[in-house]
């Protein structure tokens, strides 16, 4: 079946696509900015719904390229916890975590992370990635934003290193993590985990929750 | 943070509102005070700084995707009309026409009025 295509100025046009800016906006075909998919364009893009094809110069081909498939469009991103408690493996790190206040008074909250190497080793030690998480009700109620190196947008993990001054400690790094949903507990606890076998690093804090609005 | 304050905000751990942020967040921002204050209340009510940091981030990206400043209604209105739906942080005036028994709302900023039913306090929802 063959539709009009959009119209206005035409930048691009081909049966199964239009590139342009101006003209119409019709129910048969999808139209949405460049921009809106991440193009640094200000033009608009249209597609057919449907199999359909934009009526344009190029007299009639039995064949056309039917668009995108979800497989070329979608990338699945699965992200994995275990709901098994692991047991804590023996890093031989001693831990340190330092709240930023004593207290949970907004929706942000920081945490240092701080460790040294409590067994001696010939080949010295790696330091693992870790994760903190606020919880409440044993429900991880917050999403890490930043911390002061090593980390990581996609995942909010913390890649620590060894200090430059002392290779037996860990470079403290402070990690801000915001609530992602709002809390009635009085008290939160702030876990240090391992964020490849999620094992509790540390003995968990217990902060209390004094959020006013 | 001077000693004064540093009490206050250990005592009343929550319920302190940084006010000398503001001017930080004041600057270049025609924003009523209020607003300001209430989602400094909300977010950097601490004195972490490196809380304070994070919070300030969305306290400033709060007020450029959310606020309606006076003279750009037409972008707002065109947002919504983009998108659908926006959520927007606007000053509310509510009259009472009595010929009509309704109450109709007005977004000063963003322009446009919509009725509400009598009786009904709150919860507009507007659209272009």
């Amino acid at each position: 079946m063959k539709i009009e295509a959009p119209g206005g100025k035409v930048e691009d046009l081909h049966r199964r696509v239009w590139v342009g800016v101006g003209g119409n906006s019709e129910p048969s075909y999808l139209r949405t900015s460049l921009a809106s998919l991440g193009v640094d364009s200000e033009f608009d893009i249209a597609t057919p719904w449907t199999f359909a094809v934009f009526k344009s110069k190029g007299g009639g081909r039995a064949y056309f390229h039917g668009g995108l498939s979800p497989q070329e469009l979608i990338v699945p991103v699965v992200v994995m916890h275990s709901a098994v408690k692991s047991s804590a493996p023996s890093t031989g790190i001693q831990w340190t975590l330092t709240p930023g206040t004593a207290k949970l008074t907004t929706r942000f909250f920081s945490v240092q992370i701080a460790g040294s190497q409590s067994e001696s080793s010939l080949f010295g030690f790696e330091p693992p990635k870790v994760r903190i998480e606020l919880r409440a009700n044993k429900k991880c109620v917050s999403v890490p934003v930043s911390a002061s190196y090593g980390f990581e947008d996609a995942t909010g993990e913390v890649k620590l290193k060894i200090a430059e001054n002392d290779n037996k400690r860990i470079e403290p790094n402070t990690v801000t993590v915001m609530l992602s949903e709002e809390i009635s507990q009085k008290t939160v606890g702030v876990y240090l985990l391992d964020a490849t076998t999620g094992a509790e690093l540390a003995a968990p804090l217990t902060v209390d929750v004094a959020i006013s609005m | 943070m001077p000693e004064l304050d540093q009490k206050a905000a250990s005592v009343f751990a929550g319920k302190v509102v940084r006010k000398d942020l503001v001017r930080k967040v004041k600057v270049g921002a025609n924003v009523p005070v209020f607003v300001l204050e209430y989602l400094l209340g909300k977010y950097c009510a601490t004195d972490d700084p490196v809380a304070i940091d994070a919070g300030l981030k969305v306290v400033n990206n709060t007020l450029s995707s959310n606020f309606v400043r006076p003279d750009e209604a037409n972008k707002a209105q065109s947002m919504v009309k983009d998108k659908g739906k926006h959520t927007f942080i606007d000053k509310v005036q509510v009259r009472y026409v009595s010929e009509d028994d309704k109450h109709w709302a007005e977004l000063k900023n963003f322009g446009t009025s919509t009725s509400t039913s009598p009786n009904t306090s709150c919860g507009i929802t507007t659209a272009c």
